[in-house]
């Protein structure tokens, strides 16, 4: 599967994710124009990656992968489009195949570790919380 | 025993709004900010909130497709604590009563109900179409000042909706 790979721009953030190097990560700012458009083109990739995983018998080598948001500043319309990305994702979870969540935030950044905590919260996704 | 409140006009703009003009006026803020507050997070919180209270008129002027309607947008730094903010809009009047509505269960809500009140907005498969969706919430939920608001008739269809609330820069 290819890795989809987004540079940073102004308001987005960088996106990688790059199953051959187990790198999934999503970091910078995220205050897109279109949020909904934007977080579409990750679903689209993890529905594939997914698809791809399934058809093979052969989750990717049976292990989890973590998806490391490290978030500067996130508008709520943000939020909500990676409410509903990480809920596709959490949705299709199996025994051998899993997604996990790596929340990184400043250790002085209080209202991107809460932002953290309401996803986990709402999706009731435990994710491992970093400060840094 | 009168108080003496010393203000001082940071933003006044009247115009149209598009993602172009409220990420400059939320970059203008920013500069304003810098200049009185000192500590990133609140500097931070300080543009999260404008971006938020912006995006309400704008997110409701494209969904009703009234994008040559203006915005009015004042802010005022008082007592170099506290930033006094105020956005007016157009807002059809069939639209009113309903974003009254959510205004008010928005102010009378406390930590828990709003937390609340989040979470079933954001998982809500359809967006609020009358604005006072998620960001308003999340700017309560950041700030804890209540919003105060007005309306004034415009014509025989739209009201003009003009909506405050303050930003503590300085505790």
């Amino acid at each position: 599967m290819n890795a989809l790979i987004l540079d940073a721009t102004e308001y987005t953030p960088l996106v990688i994710l790059d199953p051959t190097n187990n790198r999934f990560e999503i970091t910078g700012e995220s205050s897109p124009e279109d949020s909904v458009q934007f977080y579409s083109l990750l679903g689209k990739w993890f529905k594939e990656f997914m698809d791809q995983a399934e058809l093979s018998g052969n989750s990717p080598g049976a292990k989890e992968i973590t998806l490391a948001f490290q978030l500067s500043y996130i508008t709520s319309s943000s939020l909500r489009s990676i409410y509903d990305l990480l809920s596709h994702v959490n949705a299709r979870k199996t025994e051998s195949q899993l997604v996990k969540v790596k929340w990184v935030h400043d250790r002085e950044d209080e209202d991107i570790a809460n932002s953290g905590l309401q996803l986990s919260r709402m999706l009731k996704l435990p994710f491992e919380f970093v400060a840094r | 025993m009168s108080g003496i409140f010393e203000k001082e006009l940071l933003i006044d703009y009247s115009g149209p709004i598009d993602f172009a003009v409220k990420k400059e006026l939320v970059a203008l803020l920013r500069e304003k900010v810098n200049l009185y507050v000192t500590d990133a997070g609140t500097r931070k919180r300080c543009a999260y909130i404008f971006e938020e209270l912006l995006t309400n008129p704008h997110e409701y002027y494209k969904t009703k497709q009234m994008d040559e309607e203006p915005i009015q947008v004042s802010l005022e730094l008082v007592n170099k604590s506290v930033i006094e903010v105020c956005i007016s809009n157009t807002i059809l009047k069939t639209d009113t009563e309903a974003l009254l509505s959510r205004i008010e269960t928005v102010n009378q809500g406390n930590e828990e109900a709003l937390r609340e009140l989040f979470h079933q907005t954001i998982g809500s498969e359809t967006m609020s179409n009358v604005g006072g969706g998620i960001g308003l919430i999340s700017v309560k939920m950041k700030n804890g000042f209540s919003y105060t608001f007005e309306i004034a008739g415009k014509n025989k269809t739209q009201n003009l909706f003009c909506l405050t609330t303050s930003i503590t820069v300085n505790p």
